[in-house]
């Protein structure tokens, strides 16, 4: 029994398998990472504490904006008329008080939203 | 859990694609792709995370139908994933964890909008984007993917919401300039306008 008395006991910590240890892998939400990752420097003053909350359209138009899509390519992608994707936007201007679309999206990065 | 995924795979040699491929496919929430189908996620495997693979990693996250990307690679620098991040992988693993379970919960992680990556490089991140980073210094390809001092104030107005002629009045630039600094860092990062580079920068920790 030589073989038995290489075992290691019963309470001992598992071996890992291979190079790769069973180690668990973590979640985050992808907006939550710009957040973590950005330096306090640059976080702007919060004009709202709780940033509002978007519908799925809403988060999908400013997820592509963020991604440097035009109208035409986000109504393409989201198979929607461009007259749509512009009254989005309008509306997604006024509910983050926003002058324009880079500032649309830096708030929604900063915020978490997308 | 409903349908399974769609997943498609892109490798850089055939064997690497077939094994990936028959590793996912052991997976019952998802299903892999073939050719004319649109997958819901793509999983990238790589060697080195370099300017070529980060180019392939757009053009793959760009597709009509905008997979989210697996990103997985032999080894990644935290500079090297922040700016993967930033260029749309939802997710990161390195080859030797790339095993079914950990791929099945990364590629699901992603359709559901997380990101999945290993716990310690999740530290590395936090660090690296704690650290000061003008002060690193490490040679790497990436050492010129930062901005500079003059480039980060300009595109911090930006993502404040204001335009060239207040951007040139407030830091005494001409608005010449204003226009040269932002058309540099969207040539340098590949961007396609301001609001692009305003989440790229943020989003890779530069702003």
């Amino acid at each position: 029994m030589s073989t038995a008395a290489a075992c290691p006991p019963a309470e001992a910590v598992p071996v890992p398998m291979s190079a790769a240890p069973g180690r668990q892998l973590v979640a985050v939400p992808y907006g939550s990472l710009a957040r973590l990752f950005t330096t306090t420097a640059s976080a702007a003053p919060e004009r709202h504490s709780e940033p509002p909350a978007l519908t799925p359209r809403q988060s999908a138009v400013l997820g592509l904006m963020a991604e440097g899509d035009g109208n035409a390519v986000i109504a393409r992608t989201l198979n929607c008329s461009e007259h749509t994707v512009k009254n989005v936007i309008y509306e997604l201007m006024g509910r983050l008080q926003a002058r324009n679309r880079a500032h649309a999206v830096a708030h929604a990065v900063r915020g978490g939203l997308i | 859990m409903g349908d399974p995924i769609p997943v498609g795979v892109v490798a850089l040699d055939p064997v690497l694609e077939a094994g990936t491929k028959s590793t996912l496919i052991s997976c019952p929430d998802l299903t892999v792709t073939v050719r004319a189908e649109e997958p819901r996620v793509v999983v990238m495997i790589v060697d080195h995370f370099t300017h070529a693979e980060l180019d392939l990693l757009r053009t793959t996250h760009d597709a009509p139908h905008r997979p989210s990307v697996v990103l997985v690679a032999s080894e990644l620098t935290p500079g090297e994933a922040l700016h993967a991040l930033a260029a749309g992988a939802r997710g990161l693993l390195r080859r030797r964890e790339a095993d079914a379970p950990h791929l099945a919960r990364a590629v699901l992680g992603a359709a559901r909008g997380d990101c999945v990556l290993p716990p310690d490089l999740l530290g590395q991140l936090l660090d690296h984007s704690r650290a000061d980073r003008t002060a690193a210094k490490t040679p790497s390809p990436w050492a010129a993917a930062t901005l500079s001092p003059r480039e980060r104030s300009v595109l911090r107005m930006v993502a404040d919401g204001h335009e060239t002629s207040e951007i040139a009045r407030t830091l005494a630039y001409s608005q010449r300039t204003v226009t040269t600094v932002l058309h540099d860092v969207t040539q340098r990062f590949r961007l396609r306008n301001r609001a692009h580079a305003v989440a790229y920068t943020l989003r890779a920790g530069l702003l």
